[in-house]
């Protein structure tokens, strides 16, 4: 039966209803004329209608009546509630499960038959299959983004289609939380240190992909994925021309504009600047805890980008200087005024000085000040924001100011002799050490306050190369004293690796320059 | 999955989207309503010493008051939050009928409740409770084949409890048209349930 027929039925049925019994087999009999199906259809629809309303009512009663909490009792698991797409099998890939809860949209784990690996799988808005030059133009695109090699781009396999044309994306599958959960986990201001962390990283995959003439378009934080070694993963890159249309129709959620930028909003075209502006506003909510425009509606979220200048520094007063201008310059609301590259605010980024102490990640949870946020106007947001932050005890505190005896940990010390000489001229006194278990031996809980540590290295009887023997470090250091303090300095490689895992176990920062730490305890590096 | 303490900025930030006309959000909406009706549940067990004397409105309500800040809550915003516990009550029932299905018709050794033994064995007299709650599932699986907006009114409707006025701000409709949809869909899922029993004259 086609839609228009159910609809007639419809009609026909609810006129019906108001023509007295005896004159209802004349009524259907010239209302359905020639069309014996749709006649057999009206009459038993009709025959069934009297008593309709009371035994779905019975029925209601019989099979909901005694109520669901039992069921839900007996039931094997919260976690796997029902979804149509789970246990499908589309082309090789066996569909698993949600990955990341309901903030990631349709994003399923799924099982490659072919090459036995887990993947991601996010199926493509319908409507791209209906038209081919959409369709093309997005393949084209998707194809040149997938090509983007980088530890903080989500590795894109393959743009494949299901047997009914559908478009879907397999990527690499992480472990992990969308930034969008994180944030929401909080509840509150992330600390600096991770909120600079995360945002170095996303700036990481906007320079890469700036330099190869690939602008995201809709960076924002349910694009950006945290895997639970705390590496960045940058999603969506190339999809989001297609998803322009999405942006500037009825289907656009807040959700998605409050990321975009002034020239997006105006629907002009979104250049690399744009995705720097939206790396400004993730940056901004990461460290005010609320977002710089916060609206119910996208009408008046579009009005704030366009007018309101939300002023970070009065909201964090406690933050390092440096960070409220990289969020302003990249919050400029005239394009050609903004940092045109993703580079630009990844420089801006490393040169902010890292607030000294130990980083609150494993700390940072749901606290009763937890702000709720976003329904209220913004300036009274800003108000009790502002407020919120002024009883926050500083955590940060000057852990490192008084420093006076180090152990540095590294297997090629020849790295360092700069540094350490440096050290020694400012009367601070450095043990070094070549490996985990000479450390261990050197190290004394009460003569050394700071440990400075390379991450891998060649280490042992065989020379092996550890590429997480900081970790294990740490780990020998912390059974002597559980608030030991390090700082790994290493390879610019290992810090975009390892920086949120050894923040996360409690390192006080992670660094590939060693000059960095001289600032970090106080001293000012001088020309080598 | 979302744990506990995220799921009402996740459920604010859903409805806010359902606010805005994103439709899909409602789907997202659903597992966290899910996951939150089961979790109150098994809480429940020990107070409530197995005796389902709370009901589903009831559990719904509970679930709607702990996801949602009342002081921002709208007449669309409890629309849309019980058109999602109704998609998620109609799933917890439709797996639970299932899997007891499956369990009775499997081999091997299962356990027999003492009220089973006592109904007797309800297979050969009326159609047990699973089997209807399975035959009104597919029953509805084809009503959405024919028209997906009947089969959420009746989702709406039946499962959720929910008012005319309620299914009409969830689903985007006018009340006429729910009322239109919502008649033909009892006449119609009394016809494929087949239903014999005399109908009252009206």
């Amino acid at each position: 039966m086609t839609l228009s027929r159910w609809a007639r039925l419809e009609e026909l049925l609810e006129r019906a209803g108001d023509i007295p019994q005896a004159q209802r087999a004349a009524f259907v009999e010239r209302e359905t004329g020639n069309d014996p199906e749709l006649r057999a259809e009206l009459s038993t629809l009709l025959e069934a209608s009297p008593g309709a309303e009371e035994y779905i009512g019975r029925l209601r009663q019989e099979l909901l009546g005694s109520g669901v909490q039992g069921i839900l009792r007996d039931a094997p698991s919260a976690s796997d509630a029902p979804d149509p797409w789970i246990g499908r099998t589309v082309s090789h890939y066996e569909i698993r499960d949600r990955l990341g809860g309901g903030g990631m949209g349709v994003i399923y784990r799924a099982y490659d038959a072919r090459l036995d690996r887990l993947v991601a799988l996010k199926f493509i808005a319908p409507e791209i299959r209906r038209d081919s030059e959409v369709r093309r133009r997005f393949l084209r695109e998707a194809r040149a983004a997938s090509a983007l090699d980088h530890p903080n781009i989500c590795t894109v396999h393959e743009i494949a289609e299901t047997d009914d044309g559908r478009l879907f994306i397999v990527m690499a599958a992480y472990d992990g939380e969308t930034l969008r959960a994180r944030i929401e986990r909080g509840g509150g201001p992330m600390p600096e240190l991770v909120a600079l962390d995360i945002s170095e990283q996303i700036a990481r995959a906007l320079a890469a992909a700036h330099e190869r003439g690939i602008v995201h378009r809709d960076v924002k934080p349910d694009n950006v994925f945290v895997t639970r070694d705390g590496i960045v993963k940058l999603l969506d890159f190339g999809l989001a021309r297609t998803a322009d249309g999405r942006m500037s129709g009825k289907g656009g959620g807040g959700g998605t504009v409050a990321y975009m930028s002034p020239e997006q909003a105006r629907g002009q075209p979104a250049d690399e600047r744009s995705d720097v502006w939206s790396l400004g506003v993730i940056l901004f909510e990461m460290l005010a805890g609320v977002r710089p425009f916060a609206a119910d509606d996208p009408r008046t979220a579009i009005d704030l980008i366009l007018t309101q200048e939300p002023d970070l520094r009065a909201m964090r007063p406690d933050l390092a200087p440096g960070i409220a201008d990289i969020v302003q310059r990249a919050l400029t609301k005239e394009p050609a005024r903004r940092p045109a590259h993703g580079r630009e605010i990844l420089e801006g980024l490393q040169q902010c000085p890292r607030p000294h102490g130990p980083s609150p990640v494993r700390r940072w949870v749901p606290s009763a000040r937890t702000l709720r946020v976003g329904a209220a106007v913004l300036g009274l947001l800003l108000l009790v924001t502002a407020l919120s932050l002024w009883i926050r005890p500083d955590r940060a505190g000057d852990a490192l100011a008084s420093v006076s005896h180090v152990l540095w940990v590294d297997d090629n010390p020849e790295n360092n002799t700069g540094v350490v000489e440096q050290l020694k001229n400012h009367g601070v006194a450095v043990t070094t050490a070549l490996s985990t278990s000479d450390a261990l031996q050197r190290y004394d809980p009460v003569v050394h306050q700071l440990i400075i540590s390379d991450m891998g290295r060649y280490e042992g009887a065989g020379g092996a190369y550890v590429g997480r023997a900081g970790f294990d470090l740490l780990e020998g250091l912390r059974a002597r004293r559980p608030d030991v303090r390090i700082v790994f300095c290493t390879s610019p490689r290992a810090v975009t690796t390892y920086r949120a895992e050894a923040i996360a176990a409690g390192a006080l920062g992670m660094v590939e320059n060693c000059e960095e730490i001289l600032r970090m305890i106080g001293l000012e590096p001088s020309g080598q | 999955m979302i744990t506990r303490p995220a799921r009402p900025a996740a459920v604010a930030r859903l409805l806010g989207d359902l606010r805005d006309g994103r439709r899909e959000a409602l789907g997202e909406l659903f597992p966290l309503v899910y996951e939150e009706l089961h979790e109150l549940a098994h809480r429940q067990h020990s107070a409530w010493t197995g005796q389902d004397t709370l009901n589903t409105t009831a559990l719904v309500h509970e679930a709607y008051l702990k996801l949602v800040d009342q002081r921002r809550a709208t007449w669309d915003t409890e629309a849309h939050f019980l058109a999602a516990a109704a998609q998620a009550i109609r799933h917890i029932l439709i797996n639970y009928a299932r899997d007891r299905h499956a369990q009775k018709r499997g081999g091997g050794w299962q356990r027999v409740s003492l009220s089973e033994e006592v109904e007797g064995g309800s297979e050969s007299a009326a159609p047990s409770w699973e089997d209807r709650v399975v035959a009104l599932d597919e029953a509805l699986q084809r009503l959405a084949v024919l028209s997906e907006r009947q089969c959420r009114i009746v989702e709406c409707r039946f499962f959720g409890g929910m008012s005319v006025q309620q299914t009409a701000l969830a689903l985007g409709l006018s009340t006429a048209t729910v009322t239109r949809g919502w008649t033909m869909a009892r006449a119609w899922l009394r016809r494929e349930l087949g239903d014999t029993r005399s109908p009252r004259e009206a």
